[in-house]
């Protein structure tokens, strides 16, 4: 894999411009004046971006990388999301409501953030015209995207949401230590070494 | 009204303008008990916010109902998915009880958000408050087992107890039926009251 600092800043632009872009419009120059809020943070494979107990300082966008969202908890650490490049993550309730984090957040690869800082958002929100509407529709894409994979998890079969899931994130086999992605997709490891047969015959197939 | 203007306090404080701005486009809906307000497949038109009843979302699975959602008064209901992305709602949003909602159409709140600041601001803060209650829930139900999630729930929302039929509830925490009458004890005890109303700016 390319290290993290490698990738040249207009290709970082250029994608960010289009991830906005599918919220609201907007121009070169407002996307600089955005950027200006935000800073790049990078960490190491297995770095803990954000501690359980902690208020979360940041807002982030995963520009290259890959970060797992957990719980600590006595048995077991129930994964919450796996989030891959273009993919929001931050530990939110922490914050939005200024109260210690419950979760950790884990760099599984090197990794790459583009982050907005707590302070920062409050300036852009007062002082960036679009940063309401924009900070709204974000939240909006985020509380929709878990929306529907709690109806997935409630519709759908074990099958059938490993198929949906791996199907459209292939990679992630590879990227995710099994037992993460088990419980992300909420299978006992032992059902989940059965079901990946499903996903090397299909591809092999294709 | 006076019920949603206090809830959007917690939020913002808006004058007397603002709210009646609000009040201009926004309109009671009576409804029914067991009245659906939005169908599955239907794309949401509306916002509502529960001045009294209980609401819930469910989705059929093989004729089975089961319920993502389950409300009473003061809080937003409504298919938000399909609010927001303008596709058709997953899942189906009916009362349980009689209810009375304020409601508002997507195209006068949109009205809103373009023509003042602070209802952009209340925009904000009010998915703010969905984003925080969605990812609260799905913690609480990795976390707790279930005799304390049913204690939570009922302990967040106590006058549901007598209202809801006990399968809806049961369908809505993720716990057997027959495991829900086994419990259902417990909520004679009372705990300690979770609070995850004010959001901090």
């Amino acid at each position: 894999m390319k290290k993290v600092n490698d990738i040249p800043k207009s290709i970082i632009t250029e994608k960010l411009a289009m991830l906005l872009n599918a919220f609201m419009p907007i121009s070169e120059i407002e996307l600089q004046e955005l950027l200006s809020y935000c800073e790049y943070r990078h960490f190491d494979k297995g770095a803990i971006i954000t501690h359980e107990g902690e208020t979360e300082q940041y807002m982030n966008i995963v520009l290259q990388g890959l970060v797992v969202k957990y719980l600590k908890l006595e048995h077991h650490t129930p994964v919450l999301q796996l989030a891959v490049e273009n993919n929001i993550v931050t530990s939110e309730i922490s914050f939005l409501m200024r109260t210690p984090s419950q979760v950790f957040l884990e760099a599984l690869e090197p990794t790459l953030l583009l982050s907005l800082r707590f302070d920062k958002r409050q300036q852009l929100l007062n002082d960036f015209p679009k940063g309401e509407v924009l900070s709204r529709k974000i939240m909006e894409a985020m509380y929709v995207r878990k929306d529907e994979r709690k109806n997935r998890m409630k519709k759908l079969t074990i099958r059938e949401q490993f198929l949906y899931y791996l199907n459209r994130n292939p990679d992630m086999l590879q990227r995710v230590p099994q037992k993460y992605l088990a419980s992300y997709l909420n299978i006992k490891p032992e059902t989940f070494s059965r079901l990946k047969h499903l996903v090397a015959k299909k591809s092999k197939r294709a | 009204m006076n019920q949603f203007r206090q809830f959007l306090g917690n939020f913002v404080r808006l004058s007397d303008a603002e709210f009646a701005l609000f009040e201009e486009k926004a309109f009671i809906k009576n409804c029914s008990k067991n009245e659906i307000i939005t169908r599955a497949g239907e794309v949401e038109q509306y916002f509502y916010f529960v001045l009294s009843g209980v609401i819930h979302h469910y989705f059929l699975k093989n004729k089975e109902m089961v319920t993502t959602e389950l409300v009473g008064k003061d809080a937003i209901v409504g298919s938000a998915v399909s609010f927001f992305t303008q596709k058709p709602s997953p899942y189906f949003v009916q009362t349980l009880q009689p209810s009375v909602l304020v409601g508002i159409s997507k195209t006068n709140l949109e009205y809103l958000y373009a023509n003042n600041r602070n209802w952009q601001r209340v925009g904000r803060m009010l998915i703010s408050f969905f984003l925080v209650k969605q990812e609260q829930q799905y913690i609480d139900i990795l976390r707790f087992p279930i005799r304390e999630r049913l204690i939570r729930f009922f302990n967040q929302y106590p006058e549901l107890i007598n209202q809801v039929p006990q399968t809806r509830v049961a369908s809505y925490l993720k716990i057997k039926p027959e495991t829900y009458t086994r419990i259902k004890h417990v909520l004679n005890f009372k705990t300690e009251l979770i609070n995850t109303s004010s959001l901090k700016e």
